[in-house]
């Protein structure tokens, strides 16, 4: 035990490694913010000159970056409605009509703090339960996956908050759009109408930043003449007793994003939004509504998706699988350094599994430090005139594009489905479905057909499996729940509307 | 003062038809069927594991809902005579604001980033903004060094190069 606290505290003792995380987490923070920055983008670069470097440096600054990416996303989400990445798209639903109300500066606070609790519970789990997790993520099979993203696509249906049909309708065209170029197993081409372009797919970042982006900002020329909002400042921190009340919802939310996270292959985006449904399933009087400003909502996203980042260290620390796209970069960079992550890592190096636990604990609190400033100048952004902000924000909308490849093609792309979103927004669609079907319709293909061809494309087979294996029953059965309460409460709110 | 929300909520709770819906959602009627035929191409129903199965799936959702959409929207009162397509969805300056965006997109290949930057965010926020010449001349050299300061000095991003430049 005293071994483990040794080992743990090497990088707070260490003033190398202190300052390396510290400016790992504060680079991280703006990178998430800036939407075409990806983290994964950024803890691969780092790769690259810090291979010459001791592990423990480029841990230090990889966990940095890594715990303030994921948090740092939130920034954009909240003022300006651009998540900085997928796993804040979530937060946007909320987090952006409080920005609307003049309370950016009380959402930017509250989700920094609750994305410090949120990444605490992530970490204590790792600490605690991990080898418990992974066999119990081992146990997923690829028709779990399967049934786990197709909740997920259920979700954002009951999430669109006008019909269910267009929540469907926008999940099923981003599954369609996720489709797009060669089949990852047989590299047959889908959609591609012979397009050499189109055989790489459509970059959901390109997309992301177009129907969030430049949608919004084809939104706001309707309002140029509306004075922007004075944001409240005066209460950034949120009260003591703030936080006691929304503690078990956080910990739920947050438990939800470790598990999630746990799950290779998924991310602080499905988690952020199971634990969003959660909160709006379980929260019975909410601040505001769903998708108006409720700061429920907006604290499940943010508990849920930095939980997730400890969630997804589990399975990469326990078994040498990566939770998610950074964890399996930094697989990579343990691989140069000639560490081996996996079973034995707990036995044979527990020291780097410590060192890792104390960094990013580490990490958790400078997000926590970091986090709570510069939230006044960053808060100032949406009280900046519209005919000042919106040209900004379209030359970062093209350079965040241009960024991920180096391709104009992406920039065009990005135009096509903000002009899109445009219209879906007008007409009452939302554009977050879209985005998590491009995201999800990847994993949900490729789980589908291996859980086929496992039952030798037996499709009676297939049924069977979903309902006769304990974890494929409880997803399978929380699909239909979730589909039935919709299609319910979508007719309850029609023969309301009638009857007024 | 009237925010967004409230300016959506008080559209949505018209329950009328906006201008041009109709059409729209007939129109995502139709690229759904589209996809669907699309989909059937790729491997038709040869194998549940075959590369066209969630295609399938999904554009069958995507039908299925387009046509509830459409039953909807199809059976709500027209839009008032006052609200028209083109001042709720393609106002002049709408039109305008994206043309400048294609042209800037046209000239970042030709001249470059800095060159082709500079001129969007004046000329674009001499329209927006409409405070004079200078006030747009200062706002877009400050916005463009901070731009260029953090994606290529700091993230070493690469920009667009033009023609004229490289």
């Amino acid at each position: 035990m005293s071994q483990a606290l040794e080992y743990f505290s090497i990088g707070w003792m260490d003033p190398q490694l202190f300052f390396l995380t510290a400016i790992g987490t504060f680079a991280g923070i703006y990178i998430g913010a800036i939407p075409g920055l990806s983290v994964t983008m950024a803890v691969s670069i780092l790769i690259s000159f810090t291979f010459s470097w001791d592990v423990n440096e480029a841990l230090a600054l990889m966990a940095g970056v890594f715990m303030g990416g994921v948090y740092g996303g939130s920034r954009t989400a909240i003022l300006l409605n651009i998540p900085g990445a997928p796993s804040a798209l979530v937060t946007a639903l909320d987090g952006y009509p409080l920005a609307l109300k003049g309370d950016a500066g009380r959402a930017i606070g509250l989700s920094t703090v609750m994305s410090f609790i949120g990444g605490l519970v992530g970490i204590l789990i790792l600490m605690i339960a991990a080898p418990i997790i992974s066999n119990f993520t081992l146990a997923f099979a690829p028709r779990d996956y399967f049934l786990l993203a197709a909740l997920g696509l259920f979700l954002v249906g009951s999430l669109s908050a006008e019909s269910l049909s267009k929540g469907m309708f926008c999940g099923a065209l981003g599954v369609l759009l996720g489709m797009v170029g060669l089949d990852p197993l047989t590299a047959e081409e889908r959609f591609t109408f012979d397009t050499l372009e189109l055989t790489s797919g459509i970059p959901y970042i390109a997309a992301m930043i177009g129907f969030f982006g430049f949608a919004e900002i084809l939104v706001q020329l309707h309002h140029l003449d509306v004075k922007p909002v004075r944001q409240n400042l005066d209460k950034i921190l949120p009260s003591l007793s703030l936080v006691k009340k929304y503690l078990p919802l956080s910990l739920r939310t947050s438990s939800i994003g470790v598990i999630v996270g746990a799950l290779p292959g998924t991310g602080g985006d499905i988690a952020s939004l199971l634990a969003y449904d959660h909160a709006k399933r379980s929260v019975k009087s909410p601040t505001a509504k769903f998708g108006e400003g409720a700061e429920e909502g907006l604290i499940a996203a943010e508990t849920a998706n930095n939980a997730a980042v400890g969630g997804a260290y589990i399975p990469m620390l326990t078994l040498g699988m990566p939770g998610d796209a950074v964890t399996a970069v930094i697989i990579g960079a343990l691989f140069i350094h000639g560490i081996q992550p996996g079973p034995l890592m707990l036995t044979e190096t527990p020291h780097l599994f410590w060192f890792t636990v104390g960094n990013l604990t580490l990490a958790n609190l400078f997000v926590l430090i970091f986090g709570l400033t510069g939230i006044s100048i960053f808060s100032r952004i949406v009280q900046c005139p519209k005919g000042i902000l919106l040209p900004l924000i379209f030359v970062l909308c093209v350079v965040g594009t241009y960024a991920i490849q180096n391709s104009l093609i992406d920039v065009y792309w990005m135009l096509g489905c903000g002009f899109l979103g445009y219209f879906l927004k007008r007409y009452g669609f939302q554009v977050a479905p879209i985005i998590l079907g491009i995201i999800l319709g990847p994993l949900m293909d490729v789980s589908f057909r291996r859980a086929a061809l496992s039952v030798q494309n037996d499709i009676s087979q297939l049924l069977w499996e979903f309902v006769s294996n304990p974890v494929s029953l409880v997803l399978t059965s929380a699909i239909f729940v979730l589909l039935i309460t919709s299609v319910i409460k979508s007719r309850q709110q029609k023969a309301a509307e009638r009857a007024d | 003062m009237e925010t967004r929300t409230q300016t959506d909520h008080r559209e949505a709770s018209a329950r009328t038809r906006k201008p041009g819906e109709h059409l729209f959602v007939a129109l995502l009627l139709l690229v759904s069927i589209l996809a669907f035929f699309l989909s059937y191409g790729i491997s038709g129903f040869a194998s549940i594991s075959a590369p066209g199965t969630l295609p399938l799936l999904a554009s069958s959702v995507l039908v299925a809902s387009a046509l509830t959409i459409n039953r909807e929207v199809w059976s709500l009162p027209s839009p008032p005579p006052d609200q028209s397509f083109a001042h709720m969805l393609t106002p002049t300056v709408l039109i305008n604001f994206f043309a400048l965006g294609l042209i800037y997109i046209a000239i970042l290949t030709l001249l470059g980033f800095i060159p082709a930057t500079f001129t969007y965010l004046f000329v674009a926020t001499l329209y927006l903004h409409r405070q004079g010449w200078l006030l747009a001349f200062f706002v877009s050299l400050n916005s463009l060094a901070i731009i260029y300061i953090v994606f290529r000095l700091i993230f070493k991003v690469i920009l667009p190069e033009g023609l004229l430049e490289s």
